[in-house]
């Protein structure tokens, strides 16, 4: 370990000596700055609406919204790291029962964009309980599964308590319904699930009961239709849907080495790739800033998986490790998913790229999952 | 930290290890390799471009003098889509409401069209907007070449009219109206074969692909789409190719939703190339006249009350220049109006023009229509029978040696006497008359073609079948008709060329073979060849071919694949433009032996007196030397004219009025000067009885204004309308300012008021 330390020098203090803000690993900081910046320059590029130059005006609504939520996510973020984890556990079953709360209340006063009821509207802001629900779902089961731990494996009835525990919150999400947000609270449950110790034995025990609960779930036709069809559009060339992939495949190609330039993408600039601030966001760096654009954001997304696996690793208890794995299966989950979709090795799910994609949600809950681990990198060694 | 939990962490960070070179990889592969496929695709995904007409290329007569060209035509458009968002704005809701709304507009507008000059229905207009081959986006025509004012009309009412505009589109114009309709032939939209057709025409092979399979269109090219001008006939046909521009774009880059985002480069449409023809507007004006009014007095004959009458309904003329084989002129009639297909032409006046009981209008016959050739044929029978030694064999006297002409040839083949049974001689088919069963003194070569001795040729045509057990080429009439140009296409740049017939044994027995019913027998028999030596029987020519082979006979042999075309004319300095020199297809034989007493002989028809019945002297002397036939007393021997009357048998019809002549030529026995031909002129006049009394004067008349170098310059419509106040656009108005500025006239009043005796 004493390599990995050093190798996080100069940036990190593992001592617990000095106030909290020398206690924090000023890498995630960096990094996450970073790529809000890269992320608010790619939404800008996206969402300014200017195709010629000398009559239209730009479009700084989004990219307002967009700061305005960086700041109050980094602000969210401090606030979050700054009290001890475990003396804030106690407060996981309340936070629990509130999202558990406000995704019931979505039922009576959601808002429906795109077919789905996952928003509270506020006029200038929506907010999106099922983005926070993965933190929820994140403090609950790392909460549940260190608890119930021993040193002789993960007893397979606590396994499936932990995932009624997540299915609670899936179920709910599923009627609004949104499939996307449910595949990322499934990428959080099996990394927390793995690390916490379960046998190889209930692995397939578990992948055999969510198989059976999807194949009933489409056969009550509980899943739309068009889910499934979104969900096979990247293997069938034919289908409607597949469509968005390849105009997104062909920024990213077009782009090449060095891009098109910044706000010199056609395929951007043509609105040819839909939800291009959002679920496509990354297409729209790959055309602009082309290789390089794109495989820097890709490199500064593994350089943040790994400080978060480090912390994950330095990390005293297993409440705190299982925090940090819950964040990082989140955010690895949801990096590969968006960007693979933009690329087309994944299926069609509206995912947001952490950090980039527009949307105060999810932006919100990305800087906060990020607080919950310098949380933990803080407060170690005590 | 227990153990399996950092194990359980390291898998992890594989799992993500692997994920993200996935990742990198898939990137690399879309960035670096293959992003020169995708830069293609998305040029192709956001670039719109539009496609701007260009104008055709112009037609020129020889002198430069614009005989095709175009102008601006205003047209009356509608979009649906546009018209219906106006109407639902307007509050006409449901579809039986806005139906409505447009019954009365189209009411209106019909009533507005018809007002400004353009007879309108309301169904014509229903029925355009009905059209399934255009889009609700598109500008549907409704209307075409209508007048300007119609622009301010509908432009101020738009709620009156929604959807509904005024625009402008380029169009062929015709400054000389119906003159020349047959040669320069029309446009009309492109159907779906022609299409087809065009498409394959302008692929060219993929620069980018090894595959000889893989082509794509050439962007150069003259790319058509439906709806696209074509030509449909004559010149416009023959040289679509070279007529059409090139039609330019203008590139819009688009976003998703088709708006307009950006001005994209823009490629001006090219003019197509000009076509020059050989033709002489006005020598072409006054030929076209000239044959309307010698169908119009042939038709004032009253004929005979057991015969066919002389309905003169339709004929045919040429002018070409024997030297190098140029059309000067070519006529045919009844003509028609190529600007009727401005705008298209509804199906039933295109039906008419192509009934065959109003003698298919659009038919060009000077090469789209068979005649027999008739008495013009017997100079090509002589020149067989001297290059196959038929004269002086056996009963065939030599061609230079007089002989009495009884009025009829009694076929050696039969081997029966008749003696004075002449009605079962003829019943039998053995005995072949001279037309009228004229008795001849004197005849031989010459006097044979100048007095029209069928007989000469009967027992010529008989020879060669008896002979042909000896050394003689059995079809050696043949083989000479076709070495002058008969039986195959001459390869004038027309679309349309007849290749007539030249009847053969072979062929007589193919046809019978075929068609049994249609053929009394398959054999070919002695009469066959009678007939064939007076150019009747299946003799098929047309009065291109006939012109043709008597400018061979003029200019000493040469066989031209006449030009009408003169030059194709680039649109811009460094286009490839072609020019059509004289093109000699071969050189036919004329023995020198009997040349002289051929041209003697058609010299004759115009200048020998003749001294009684028995030697009548020229068949075209009248023509040619008095104004009794309504021809001109024509100065011959400073200007001499070598010419041949045909009097064609169609069964069951008056026969066909015909003359071929050239000039000026000349000959020491008849003590004129000697000149070098310049002029062919064949005349076919359907239905119309003799040669000598309709073709030879039309000829001699048309002589008459060349050789006194008094063809009137020919007047476009707009110099007719200023000089003359006629506002209506007419042929009519065309001949009439061509008479009156031609001497002509005066010939014309004397026919006129002389009659038909």
């Amino acid at each position: 370990m004493t390599a990995l330390r050093s190798g996080g020098a100069g940036f990190t203090s593992d001592r617990d000596d000095g106030s909290l803000l020398v206690r924090l690993d000023l890498s995630i900081i960096l990094l996450s700055i970073g790529m809000l910046c890269i992320g608010l320059v790619t939404v800008y590029s996206a969402t300014r609406g200017v195709v010629n130059p000398e009559v239209d005006v730009a479009n700084t609504s989004f990219i307002e919204r967009q700061a305005l939520f960086a700041g109050v996510g980094v602000l969210l973020a401090a606030f979050v790291s700054a009290v001890d984890y475990r003396k804030t556990r106690v407060l996981v079953p309340v936070i629990y029962a509130l999202t558990v709360a406000l995704l019931i209340g979505l039922f009576f006063f959601g808002s429906t964009f795109n077919n789905a009821t996952s928003w509270y509207s506020f006029g200038f802001v929506t907010l999106q309980p099922s983005e926070f629900g993965k933190l929820t779902i994140i403090v609950a089961l790392s909460s549940w599964f260190s608890s119930v731990n021993n040193r002789e494996g993960l007893p397979f009835l606590n396994v499936m308590l932990g995932l009624g525990i997540a299915g609670v919150l899936a179920g709910l999400v599923l009627l609004q319904p949104d499939f996307g947000t449910v595949m990322v609270y499934a990428a959080i449950v099996a990394g927390i699930v793995v690390v916490a110790g379960i046998a190889i034995r209930h692995v397939f025990a578990v992948l055999g009961l969510v198989a059976a609960a999807i194949w009933l779930m489409v056969q009550r036709d509980f899943v739309e239709g068009y889910q499934i069809e979104r969900f096979t559009a990247f293997v069938d060339p034919e289908n409607a849907d597949r469509w968005n992939v390849d105009q997104s495949e062909i920024a990213i190609g077009r782009g090449g080495i060095t891009g098109q330039g910044l706000f010199q993408g056609t395929q951007n600039n043509s609105s040819l790739v839909p939800e291009k601030e959002t679920d496509f966001i990354f297409s729209v760096l790959g055309e602009e800033l082309g290789f390089v654009g794109g495989a820097t954001l890709l490199a500064l997304y593994a350089l943040l998986l790994l400080r978060i696996w480090r912390v994950a690793h330095l990390a005293e208890d297993e409440y705190g490790r299982l925090i940090c794995v819950g964040v990082f299966s989140m955010f690895l989950f949801q990096a590969f998913q968006a960007v693979g979709m933009n690329m087309g090795m994944m299926p069609v799910t509206g995912i947001p790229l952490p950090l980039i994609s527009f949307g105060g949600s999810s932006m919100l809950t990305s800087l906060m999952g990020l607080g919950l681990v310098e949380n933990v990198h803080a407060h170690r060694l005590r | 930290m227990e153990d399996t939990s950092r194990i359980r962490l390291r898998v992890l960070g594989v799992v993500a290890f692997s994920l993200f070179v996935a990742l990198f990889g898939r990137l690399w592969y879309l960035q670096a390799l293959e992003s020169e496929t995708f830069e293609v695709t998305a040029q192709a995904n956001i670039t719109r471009s539009i496609r701007t007409q260009a104008p055709r290329g112009q037609i020129l007569d020889r002198n430069g003098r614009v005989l095709v060209e175009n102008r601006l035509s205003t047209i009356v458009t509608i979009n649906k889509d546009e018209h219906v968002q106006v109407l639902e704005d307007l509050g006409f809701e449901t579809f039986d409401e806005r139906t409505e709304f447009r019954r009365e507009m189209f009411g209106d507008l019909a009533r507005e069209l018809s007002r400004s000059g353009q007879l309108t229905k309301v169904s014509d207009l229903q029925a355009a907007f009905d059209d399934p081959s255009f889009t609700a986006f598109e500008d549907i025509p409704i209307a075409r070449d209508v007048d300007e004012e119609l622009l301010i009309f509908i432009g101020e009412r738009p709620e009156r009219y929604p959807g509904v505009s005024v625009d402008q589109d380029v169009v062929r114009s015709y400054p000389f109206g119906q003159t020349a309709a047959h040669i320069l032939g029309y446009v009309g939209s492109i159907t779906g074969g022609e299409l087809e057709d065009k498409a394959e025409l302008y692929l060219i092979d993929d620069p980018e692909s090894d595959n000889p399979a893989d082509r794509i269109q050439d962007p150069d090219g003259k790319q058509y789409r439906s709806n696209d001008e074509i030509g449909k006939q004559g010149i416009e046909a023959f040289f679509e190719d070279d007529l059409r521009g090139v039609p330019g774009t203008r590139e819009f880059t688009v976003d998703s939703f088709e708006n307009i985002v950006d001005l994209g480069e823009v490629v001006e449409p090219r003019r197509g190339s000009d076509v020059q023809l050989t033709i002489d507007i006005d020598l072409q004006v006054r030929l076209e006249f000239e044959l309307k009014r010698a169908l119009d007095n042939a038709r004032l004959q009253e004929a005979p009350s057991d015969e066919a009458p002389f309905n003169a309904p339709a004929g045919a003329a040429v002018i070409m220049d024997p030297r190098d084989g140029s059309i000067l002129a070519m006529a045919s009639y009844p003509t028609f109006d190529p600007g009727d297909f401005i705008g298209g032409i509804s199906q039933r006046q295109f039906d008419e023009l192509n009934d065959p009981l109003a003698r298919q209008p659009l038919l060009n016959r000077a090469i789209s229509e068979n005649y027999p050739a008739a008495s013009t044929f017997k100079p090509f029978t002589a020149i067989a029978a001297e290059i196959h030694d038929v004269f002086g064999w056996e009963y065939v006297e030599d061609w230079d040696v007089p002989t009495s002409d009884p009025g009829f040839w009694d076929l050696v083949s039969c081997n029966q006497n008749f003696a004075g049974d002449v009605e079962g001689a003829l019943a039998s088919g053995c005995r072949k008359r001279n037309a009228g069963d004229a008795q001849l003194e004197g005849v031989d070569l010459q006097r044979s073609i100048t007095y029209s001795s069928d007989t000469f040729y009967y027992k010529i045509g008989e020879a060669f079948w008896i002979a042909s057990d000896d050394e003689v080429n059995p079809e050696g009439i043949q083989e000479v008709a076709r070495d002058f140009g008969f039986g195959s296409p001459l390869g004038l740049q027309l679309t349309g060329e007849r290749s007539g017939l030249i009847p053969t044994e072979q062929l007589l027995a193919e046809q019978f073979e075929a068609n049994p019913d249609l053929f009394l027998r398959g054999d070919w028999g002695p009469g066959d060849n009678t007939d064939l030596a007076i150019g009747q029987g299946a003799v098929a020519v047309t009065p291109l071919q006939l012109a043709n082979a008597y400018a061979t006979l003029a200019n000493g042999g040469t066989v031209f694949s006449p030009n009408i075309a003169r030059a194709v004319i680039p649109s811009d300095e460094d286009g490839d433009g072609i020019e059509f020199g004289p093109r000699v297809l071969r050189e036919a034989e004329i023995p020198e032996s009997v040349e002289q007493a051929i041209l003697d002989g058609l010299i004759g028809v115009t200048m020998d007196e003749g001294t009684d019945l028995t030697r009548p002297g020229g068949t075209a002397f009248d023509a040619f030397n008095t104004t009794n036939t309504g021809g001109v007393d024509f100065d011959l021997v400073n200007w001499p004219i070598a010419g041949k009357t045909g009097t064609a048998e169609v069964t069951g019809r008056a026969d066909n009025s015909m003359f071929v002549g050239f000039g000026p030529t000349g000959s020491r026995s008849f003590g004129t000067s000697l000149n070098e031909p310049e002029y062919v002129i064949a005349v076919i006049l359907e239905e119309s009885g003799f040669g000598s009394r309709h073709a030879a004067p039309m000829v001699a008349r048309l002589f008459d204004g060349i050789a006194n170098d008094d063809i009137a310059q020919a007047l476009t419509q707009s110099e007719i309308d200023t000089i003359y106040g006629v506002d209506q656009i007419t042929d009519l108005a065309q001949l009439e300012a061509a008479e009156e500025l031609t001497e002509a006239n005066n010939a014309a009043a004397l026919v006129d008021s002389g009659g038909a005796q």
